[in-house]
């Protein structure tokens, strides 16, 4: 019931829900360090233990992160202005084509690896242009062309930079 | 020193290094001057190239980036209203009103000659300051650096955009990504969560592109409906500058100057900083301060020479102890690292040839931004309402290539992905990217000092309190969180007194 409430009021309060995030990690961290982490052994460990060894900087900055997340939170928790209002989302935000391109991104890195440099970035370049709203399609393809092309000039050609597959086809 | 210099300028007017600095300045124009990308955009996307040029055609490439992406800030300002970075915020108080009033040409003439002044000066300074202060730098010990860096990271951490606390947690975050990898001291692997490709940790390279290009370019297509350029950009160009303007823009060019300049050595501050702080000035020294707000060309000139010539003082804590200012030096930072000049107080001793070519490149470039810059202001100036639409898939593309590059890894490319998305929350709920990136960069050189300092003093942590040196730098660290919680809770008072009354 805590848990379900405590959450209840972390999306309604933005600073608390960030100080939870936070503060989630840096446990998190804390908790699976010892894994992430290993001892040093040997005599190279017990030669170079002085005071600060290789754990202490990932201890000291989990620590600074949880505490920051910790006053974060107390302040959210305690903030005298009541409930936040939800920053009105605007109607002309587009959060979708936040996570489409996110997504675009993705897709682009494993068709540059499988089909090959120029064909994924006019793929990418001619969705990209339709869904961000320009219309016109000729103008479109001429933009994809014009841009690949630049693209593939500077980073193939001058640069000469190995893309996984052949750069052009398969 | 002088052989160093005339051989410095012998090598900045080579065929190959003065085309690298053209093409610098018009990259790094066109993306200051389009609202919503930005000079440290620019650095990001464009660095990794320059891994693949030698130092004196790479190096100079970047400088007129960055040069000419803060200058190209100040076009859209004075056109449209709508400052291209935040450097340019203040120059459009007069720049924009002086448009309106069909004075378009002589705002934009002004805001270049002054960027180029006060880059100059600046870069002159830097020039014949940096030798002495190596050798200042090189009687630190290993403890004292460790102190210097922490408190240079506190101060960012402390002053920086959000709250404070906020600015202490990025502080975390980028020193513990900083520690992911093999540490500095028994090459144990750390947080590698098993996968090979981060056992020397992530490279800054993707990391800088997803916190400052990728992230600005998801932050860019969420709002793309909301960039209501106004078509009524100035067409009425007017007159050039005449006598009288470039008299008048003197006091305000140096003033800006000399304020850019040290507020550059200071971690943090930065550019916009400068940019209001020269205004500030100018305005209370000057004979018509009631006439500010309404298109004086002083008003241009005094914040663009300010915001130029912190480009000159933020060379100097980068290059003496390897602490970069803000994020654009971080950026220019890591490009110096990967050319095999490693910032610090060797820097000058063992590669001090290399040094001279590069601050004689810096004062060359200034010339090369300035007769460039006169060409391209027109040009520019038109591509100002090119809509985001064409823009932003080019630019992913860009992005994209730039994660790949540098080690032809597509590993790198998702931890452009994963840090571009972070970075467009961390900005969103107020927290600044720029310590992360700037901790991330300087966290491992920070604990190979700590552990320098501790095998010296053989685990004696006293050694950071009994060295004066770093004495004062922990003083100043302690000072600064001190004062900023004590500022945090009295304004919190404020404002919780003021809504319930």
């Amino acid at each position: 019931m805590f848990l379900k409430n405590t959450l209840k009021l972390c999306f309604k309060k933005t600073e608390l829900m960030i100080g939870l995030c936070l503060t989630v990690f840096a446990a998190v961290m804390l908790l699976i360090l010892p894994y992430q982490v290993p001892e040093a052994s040997g005599k190279w460990g017990v030669i170079m233990a002085v005071p600060a060894g290789h754990r202490f900087f990932p201890i000291l900055s989990l620590i600074l992160v949880l505490i920051c997340g910790l006053f974060i939170m107390i302040e959210g928790i305690y903030s005298k202005n009541g409930i936040e209002k939800k920053e009105e989302k605007k109607s002309t935000e587009d959060y979708k084509g936040f996570w489409v391109t996110a997504a675009s991104w993705a897709v682009y890195a494993f068709m540059v690896i499988y089909i090959g440099y120029v064909v994924s970035t006019a793929l990418l370049l001619l969705f990209l242009l339709w869904y961000y709203g320009a219309k016109s399609m000729v103008k479109n393809l001429i933009i994809t062309a014009g841009a690949t092309l630049f693209l593939y000039v500077i980073f193939v050609m001058v640069m000469k930079l190995p893309f996984p597959r052949d750069t052009i086809l398969f | 020193m002088w052989e160093y210099i005339i051989n410095g300028f012998a090598a900045a007017f080579q065929p190959a290094t003065l085309l690298a600095m053209v093409a610098g300045v018009i990259a790094g124009g066109w993306f200051g001057a389009m609202p919503g990308l930005t000079a440290t955009m620019a650095m990001a996307i464009l660095v990794p190239f320059t891994y693949f040029m030698e130092p004196l055609i790479g190096i100079p490439f970047l400088l007129g980036v960055y040069k000419g992406g803060i200058w190209g800030g100040s076009i859209p300002g004075i056109l449209i209203n709508v400052p291209g970075t935040g450097a340019a915020v203040a120059t459009l108080i007069d720049g924009y009103p002086m448009a309106k009033s069909g004075f378009a040409k002589k705002a934009l003439l002004a805001a270049l000659i002054a960027s180029f002044s006060g880059e100059l000066l600046s870069s002159l300074w830097v020039m014949f300051i940096m030798e002495p202060l190596s050798r200042v730098a090189l009687l630190f010990g290993a403890a004292d650096l460790f102190s210097l860096i922490f408190a240079s990271l506190v101060v960012m951490a402390t002053v920086s955009e959000g709250t404070f606390i906020k600015g202490l947690a990025s502080l975390g975050i980028g020193l513990w990504l900083a520690g992911i990898g093999m540490d500095p001291t028994l090459g144990v692997s750390r947080f590698d969560f098993g996968f090979l490709q981060l056992i020397e940790g992530f490279h800054f390279v993707p990391v800088v592109i997803g916190l400052f290009a990728f992230s600005e370019v998801l932050g860019a297509v969420i709002n793309r409906k909301n960039i209501a350029l106004s078509k009524s950009i100035a067409t009425d160009w007017g007159p050039g500058l005449n006598k009288k303007d470039l008299i008048a823009i003197v006091p305000p060019i140096l003033k800006g100057t000399v304020i850019g300049t040290i507020i550059g050595m200071i971690p943090a501050v930065g550019q916009p900083v400068a940019a209001f702080l020269g205004y500030g000035v100018e305005k209370k020294t000057n004979r018509h301060p009631e006439k500010f707000g309404t298109g004086v060309i002083e008003g241009v000139a005094a914040p663009e020479a300010a915001n130029n010539a912190v480009n000159g003082g933020a060379l100097i804590p980068m290059l003496t102890f390897g602490i970069p200012g803000d994020v654009v030096t971080a950026v220019l930072l890591g490009a110096f690292i990967v050319q095999g000049l490693r910032p610090g107080p060797f820097l000058m001793v063992e590669h001090a040839e290399m040094m001279y070519s590069i601050f004689a490149v810096k004062i060359v470039a200034c010339f090369v931004m300035l007769i460039v810059g006169r060409i391209l202001i027109e040009p520019l100036a038109k591509m100002v309402l090119i809509p985001r639409t064409y823009l932003l898939p080019v630019l992913i593309a860009f992005c994209f290539v730039g994660t790949f590059a540098i080690q032809n890894s597509m590993f790198d490319v998702f931890t452009g992905l994963l840090f571009g998305v972070i970075g467009f929350y961390l900005k969103k709920y107020k927290f600044n990217v720029g310590t992360i990136a700037i901790s991330f960069l300087l966290g491992k050189v920070l604990e190979k000092y700590l552990f320098q300092a501790l095998s010296i003093s053989h685990g004696d942590w006293s050694v950071f309190i009994t060295r004066p040196i770093s004495l004062a730098f922990l003083i100043i660290a302690l000072t600064m969180i001190i004062t900023s919680v004590f500022y945090h809770f009295k304004n919190k008072a404020k404002i919780e007194s003021g809504a319930a009354g």
